[in-house]
């Protein structure tokens, strides 16, 4: 069995509770004997700068195989690869997101490729939504038909913002980027957790149904200690200085060590003692207000040593004890790994995976405060006194990929294959419908779709033609129908799922082929889009050979990135998905168009729909082409029409 | 569809969707330039593997890895460098160096004597008859009819294009009395004849151009002229099957894939006399849509004439004459590969 982790850290190159977890993971597996199975790691090769170091001491460790992604956009189309190679991979916006996940998309892909090997499990974290592109390519029917794919409960990036209200603006960025992670943890075939208390919580937070829970596997993850990592003797009862070593983020609450450590040495002058932040971090701002909170008179005794080598971090947990007061964990293996080094270990009883956590237990194992910094210093008090008892074994289980049977979603099949209309409006000339004639001509003939062309009634000499059966004409009124023209229509045709087209926007015949096998085969997708490639004016008119620049000719335009069902969003847009996306006809009735949203009907209902939970597979290409013409009106704006939603 | 990373692009669709197949050249793999955009709509029609390089930039290790283990996998023994770059000539070397004579290479040439101002085109010819007597390819071939008299180590025959695959008959709304006029505006491809030659036939009513012919407005009405800009290939073939004919009378020319694209949607192309094959000239749809002097506007608009009445009077004459044209190129053009890679 393949089993493909993607990270973007790894121990013991990179400091984090994820990267630790992985490597824990590839150790039990290689110490497994013949059971073991092929772990591989995809790692970023725009984040993790030293992959070649790590792959050498995984090969040498026989850890497993460490695969960087490829630079480019090696796995699609010529255009593609262009235009998702320009989108800026550290933005902060959907188009960072996105283009995150098409690159371990394209790097999984590569890795299948290059080491030719099919993958039976592919395991994302939940943050950052790096499987939004993966997930959608195997639910689109385009790869990785037969993998498992899992995304592990660690902590999303929405989770954290909850865990940490204060620091955060809510905008437009950060709500896709939140909808982004939201879908890929209810779309997972798999969602692995650590602990009930942390799947409750995210169900709650997500919003999950029942069906939600059938995918979740709970299991101990494997924590021990390397041998630097363990002590002898018995550091745990003499140790009198205080450490903090959780990353320096807000939700960690940093401030609360830092707080409690001040009422505490105010309270003890004569204490003998340090308290230390061994850590790292990546907010200069936040580290800077974290040592403003200490005053001058404490500045020996509460010492900040940033970024410690491991050596030196291990020497300082040997004589500490050990705080986490996190408002949040998902689990957090350094309280584990304290358990097992047998340390004092004060804990926030307010943090679910301590408070409710099935294995803390208030003075025998651990202490723990309210949540407050004076709570914490009464249990820095306590903890000196304390005469811990040994701490029981961790809990042990096996991991999904050991199972006899892998668990897995299933699909609500429709059972029947639908039919697809294919709307198409707004042209100008015999020229411009030909186009999609020509085009869509194989899916015609095939009988797989219908195509009923809308033209003004000043061309009713196109019924003279000899048009192939599929094609039907309707005349209206104007050669720019109304929105209820349209309704009426919907109404009237017998298919089971919509598309329209336009002379300023189309879709690749592939891309119907897609939606249908989709749409037929999951009952539970209401509306497949896909990334929309976007052309200017310009770009379309320009007729820049002109002269001779053959180089130059043809605009590139640019990629305009999906992010799918995304409710919260719609404030900020009504262009979540492609107007020219395949809808579900009876989504179409449900949610008819206004008649006076003019220009924007479809945009309007669409954004109604994806608003009241409508659910949105993006397939991960470049599949709709649509050119930005401006719209011709002079009454309405999308803020107008965002605001009637 | 497979893209190999760092420079190599791999049967992408656009190389492939409109391919011919045949058992024989099946096993042929085709190297051209991705951005040569005439050469490479010529060899998206050809069967075999298609294996797009850049002249931009040299492959990377990894690509060239990836090639030779995918030319082992597929056993290709043939491989068609479709025009000559600097980095097609190193490929070719590698290649030669990896394989040895399990592989054979050759070149086929798509450019003119015409346009040897262009200095580059002489010196990758030298390389390719350099190369040819050291021993990396095996034959020199040419599109350009006649090309050995050119260079004399060239192959005699002339390899021959032939148009993309349509499968079955299309649905087409044709506008016969609309004419297609999709060339760039510089002197070598003669816009302004062509244009006027459209405006000076009675029987034509639009003339779609994809750039406009600046300041002919000194000397005609131009209301017949219709811009459309630019336009991606699958478009443009689509434009060309809506219309009655494309006009496409160039001053230099090898076997222009803008006529083989409207021959394979059922468009006749007006052009200059090309002389690509005794059978290519003698056929009546040559013969119909040949002029002799390629800025003969009255000669053209009168070709032009008579092609749009064959639409009016006896349009199923002329769609046979077309689709015999297009089998003809067909098999002229399996004849042709299947004899220079023997």
């Amino acid at each position: 069995m393949n089993v493909c982790f993607i990270t973007n850290e790894l121990h013991p190159f990179k400091p984090g509770g994820l990267g630790r977890l992985m490597y824990n993971f590839a150790v039990q597996n290689r110490d497994h004997g013949a059971d073991r199975r092929n772990f591989y790691f995809l790692v970023s090769s725009h984040e993790v700068s030293n992959h070649a170091a790590l792959a050498e001491f995984f090969e040498q460790n026989g850890l497993g195989t460490v695969v960087a992604t490829p630079q480019s956009f090696s796995y699609f189309d010529e255009t593609e690869a262009k235009l998702f190679g320009w989108l800026d991979p550290k933005e902060y916006s959907e188009k960072g997101f996105v283009r995150k996940s098409l690159e371990y998309y394209n790097g999984l892909l590569y890795l299948q490729n290059r080491y030719d090997v099919e993958l039976d499990v592919i395991e994302f974290p939940d943050y950052g939504a790096w499987g939004f592109s993966t997930i959608a390519a195997k639910q689109a029917g385009l790869h990785f038909q037969k993998a498992q794919i899992a995304v592990r409960l660690h902590s999303t990036g929405g989770i954290i913002h909850d865990a940490e209200p204060f620091y955060h603006r809510q905008g437009k960025s950060e709500r896709a980027f939140f909808e982004l992670e939201r879908q890929c943890i209810e779309q997972a075939d798999i969602v692995p957790a650590h602990l009930e208390t942390i799947t409750r919580a995210n169900q709650d937070f997500y919003g999950f149904g029942a069906d939600w829970r059938r995918k979740v596997v709970h299991e101990f993850p494997p924590i021990f200690l390397d041998e630097d990592e363990m002590f002898e003797g018995d550091g745990a009862a003499r140790a009198r200085n205080f450490i903090f070593s959780s990353r320096l983020q807000p939700f960690k609450r940093p401030d609360l060590f830092v707080k409690a450590g001040v009422i505490f040495l105010d309270a003890h002058p004569d204490y003998d003692g340090r308290f230390i932040v061994a850590s790292y971090g990546w907010d200069h701002a936040y580290i800077g207000w974290l040592r403003e909170l200490v005053p001058e008179r404490h500045k020996g005794r509460m010492v900040f040593m940033l970024n410690a080598e491991a050596s030196l971090r291990n020497k300082l947990l040997e004589n500490a004890i050990a705080v986490v007061p996190s408002n949040y964990e998902s689990l957090c293996v350094f309280a584990y790994e304290s358990a097992l080094r047998d340390a004092k270990l004060i804990l926030n009883r307010k943090c679910l995976a301590f408070g409710e956590g099935p294995y803390w237990s208030e003075h025998e194992n651990c202490l723990m405060f309210d949540g407050t910094a004076e709570d914490l210093a009464r249990a820095c008090e306590d903890a000196l006194a304390w005469d811990k008892p040994p701490a029981p074994p961790l809990p042990e289980s096996l991991c999904y990929w050991h199972l006899p049977e892998l668990p897995g979603s299933v699909a609500t099949a429709t059972g029947r294959k639908g039919r697809l209309a294919l709307i198409g409006y707004g042209f100008s000339s015999l020229a411009e419908i030909n186009e999609r004639l020509f085009e869509l001509s194989p899916q015609l003939k095939a009988g797989e779709l219908e195509f009923h062309v809308v033209v003004g009634n000043a061309h009713r000499d196109l019924q003279a033609y000899d048009l192939p059966e599929a094609v039907r004409l309707h005349f209206s009124p104007w050669d720019t129908p109304s929105p209820d023209f349209f309704n009426r229509l919907l109404r009237e045709i017998d298919s089971d799922y919509v598309a329209f087209v336009t002379h300023g926007g189309w879709a690749t015949a592939g891309f119907y082929r897609t939606a249908l096998d989709v749409m037929d085969r999951d009952a539970s997708v209401d509306i497949v889009t896909s990334h929309v490639h976007a052309l200017s004016e310009d770009d379309v008119k320009d007729g820049r050979w002109q002269e001779g620049d053959r180089n130059k000719y043809g605009g590139e335009g640019w990629a305009m990135i999906g992010i799918g069902g995304a409710p919260s969003v719609v404030p900020w847009s009504i262009h979540l998905v492609s107007t020219l996306s395949c809808v579900r006809r009876e989504l179409a009735l449900k949610h008819p168009f206004h008649e006076e949203a003019g220009a924007y009907f479809l945009a309007g209902a669409l954004s109604k729909a994806i608003k009241a939970g409508a659910r949105v597979l993006v397939v991960p290409r470049l599949a709709i082409t649509e050119i930005q013409l401006p719209v011709a009106t002079r009454f309405l704006s999308e803020q107008s029409v965002l605001a009637s939603l | 569809m497979l893209v190999s990373e760092h420079g190599l692009l791999f049967n992408v669709s656009s190389d492939t969707e409109r391919a011919h197949a045949h058992p024989e050249l099946d096993g042929v793999m085709h190297v051209f330039d991705a951005y040569w955009h005439g050469i490479r709509s010529a060899t998206a029609c050809l069967p075999g593997h298609k294996i797009a390089i850049s002249h931009k930039k040299l492959p990377s290790g990894d690509a060239l890895h990836h090639l030779f283990a995918y030319i082992d996998h597929h056993r290709i023994r043939h491989i068609c460098f479709q025009a000559m770059s600097e980095n097609g000539l190193k490929l070719a070397e590698l290649t030669k160096r990896e394989f040895g004579d399990a592989v054979d290479l050759y070149v086929v040439t798509h450019v003119s004597s015409a346009q040897f101002e262009n200095h580059f085109e002489m010196h990758m010819l030298k390389a390719m008859v350099d190369g040819q007597e050291a021993g990396l390819f095996r034959r020199l071939g040419a599109v350009k009819p006649r090309f050995h008299g050119v260079v004399p180590e060239f192959w005699p025959k002339t390899i021959i294009n032939m148009a993309p695959r349509i499968d079955g008959p299309l649905p087409v709304l044709r506008e016969v009395d609309a004419v297609l006029l999709p060339v760039e505006n510089n002197w070598r491809k003669n816009l302004y004849t062509n244009a006027l030659a459209g405006l000076h036939c009675d029987a034509v009513k639009t003339i779609y151009v994809v750039n406009w012919p600046s300041a002919l407005e000194n000397l005609q009405e131009l209301k017949k002229i219709k811009w459309i800009g630019f336009m991606r290939p699958g478009q443009i073939m689509a434009r060309a099957a809506s219309c009655g004919a494309i006009l496409h009378s160039s001053l230099i020319e090898c076997q222009p894939m803008t006529m083989l694209e409207g021959l394979a949607v059922g468009t006749p192309c007006l052009s200059g006399r090309l002389g690509v094959h005794p059978e290519i000239d003698a056929h009546p749809l040559s013969r119909l849509c040949e002029v002799e002097y390629v800025d003969d506007v009255g000669a053209l608009q009168t070709a032009l004439g008579d092609v749009l009445s064959l639409w009016r009077h006896d349009a199923s004459a002329l769609r046979e004459m077309i689709a015999d044209h297009v089998a003809l190129r067909k098999r002229l053009c399996v004849a042709s590969y299947l004899e220079f890679l023997s």
